[in-house]
């Protein structure tokens, strides 16, 4: 082999053993920086840990459908409050005709803010029972439909498909029902209710029962539904 | 001879090592369906972005800027969560899972007609995003 050859040979290996240790000691001290990044985040005090929205679907009619779903409420919170499309701008929902039985939900929120705990309001239907009460700052409400009536399924015989029992537990603390209905009548603010959401650290939000379907919606600090 | 094969490990190494790789795997489930399987690494989702006609790109992103903005935004916070399932669809015929493994996001599907397995890096994809958003005319935000 030439000299020359055996010299570009040399500076060849000597370049790559270079580059080798350079690349070792980039990732030698990025591992470590790595794993600090990680345990403060996974030993982290409650308070500051990332909020998880979590739901969870269980079908057990026909379809036997399954449905996890878990999102970090930083994420949802920054994606809502940057989307300006449709009837979203910004975190605020605007609703052209929203009709609630006539019933003004922002000045029930205003009340029962800064009134005492206690059941507030009941709808009793023939097939349908609401109770509104507010507890240790939230907002409950509960709902039982004797006869949900299935609408999926339009052409279906009634008589086929009996109504069904349904029961909608929904808590939310009244600081976020305010602040969701804070601005004008047409409109929903669920950024700021977002913001105030994640001052908990865990809360259970929505169950929905029914003889083929539960639904539950929560919050806590947790990555997984366990 | 060795030195050029220990160099250019090491370079490949070095840009497999900066972006991550991205695995796409699609398998059809019928008798003579096809299966793809690639592993390219993140690094070339930007270049690709850098080799394709600005001008061409300008144009088919012309008003996408806050659509960009968006998807910037919503990678950014993902590349910080930890490995998490983020979406489980399981039903008798389908099963769906998005999740975040190691910086990335990860999409299974399988149903009675294919598999699918996706895996990007959410570093790449972000700045895939950041290329982008430099050809469609900056960020918007």
């Amino acid at each position: 082999m030439p000299a020359s050859q055996t010299r570009r040979t040399i500076l060849l290996a000597a370049l790559a053993l270079v580059a080798s240790a350079l690349l070792l000691v980039v990732l030698l001290r990025a591992a470590p920086a790595a794993q600090a990044a990680q345990a403060p985040a996974a030993a982290a005090a409650p308070s500051g840990a990332e909020r998880w929205l979590h739901v969870k679907v269980d079908s057990t009619d026909d379809r036997d459908e399954r449905v996890r779903v878990n999102v970090p409420l930083s994420l949802a919170r920054t994606v809502l409050n940057s989307v300006q499309h449709g009837k979203l701008d910004h975190g605020v929902v605007h609703i052209d005709h929203i009709h609630m039985d006539d019933v003004d939900v922002r000045g029930i929120v205003k009340a029962l803010k800064s009134a005492q705990d206690g059941e507030y309001v009941t709808v009793e239907k023939h097939d349908c029972t609401v109770h509104v009460s507010k507890q240790s700052g939230m907002l409950l409400i509960h709902v039982t439909d004797h006869g949900a009536a299935k609408h999926d399924r339009a052409d279906a015989d009634q008589s086929e498909h009996p109504r069904r029992h349904q029961n909608v537990d929904v808590r939310v603390p009244l600081e976020v029902a305010d602040a969701l209905f804070s601005g004008s009548s047409d409109e929903l603010n669920v950024g700021a209710a977002l913001d105030l959401l994640a001052r908990h650290e865990k809360i259970e939000l929505v169950s929905v029962k029914d003889g083929e379907q539960t639904v539950h919606i929560w919050m806590d600090t947790k990555t997984t539904q366990d | 001879m060795i030195g050029k094969i220990l160099l250019g490990a090491t370079m490949a190494t070095a840009v497999v090592m900066k972006d991550g790789v991205i695995e796409v795997n699609v398998q059809e489930k019928r008798p003579d369906g096809s299966h793809v399987h690639l592993y390219l690494p993140g690094t070339v989702a930007t270049w690709g972005v850098h080799l394709a006609p600005e001008r061409r790109i300008a144009e088919h992103l012309r008003g996408k800027q806050q659509d960009l903005a968006i998807a910037h935004l919503a990678l950014s916070e993902l590349e910080k969560i930890p490995d998490a399932d983020l979406v489980q669809v399981d039903s008798p015929k389908e099963h769906v899972n998005v999740a975040i493994r190691n910086g990335s996001l990860v999409v299974d599907v399988d149903d009675p007609g294919e598999k699918v397995h996706v895996r990007m890096p959410i570093r790449a994809a972000r700045k895939v995003i950041e290329d982008l958003q430099a050809d469609a005319g900056g960020p918007s935000t």
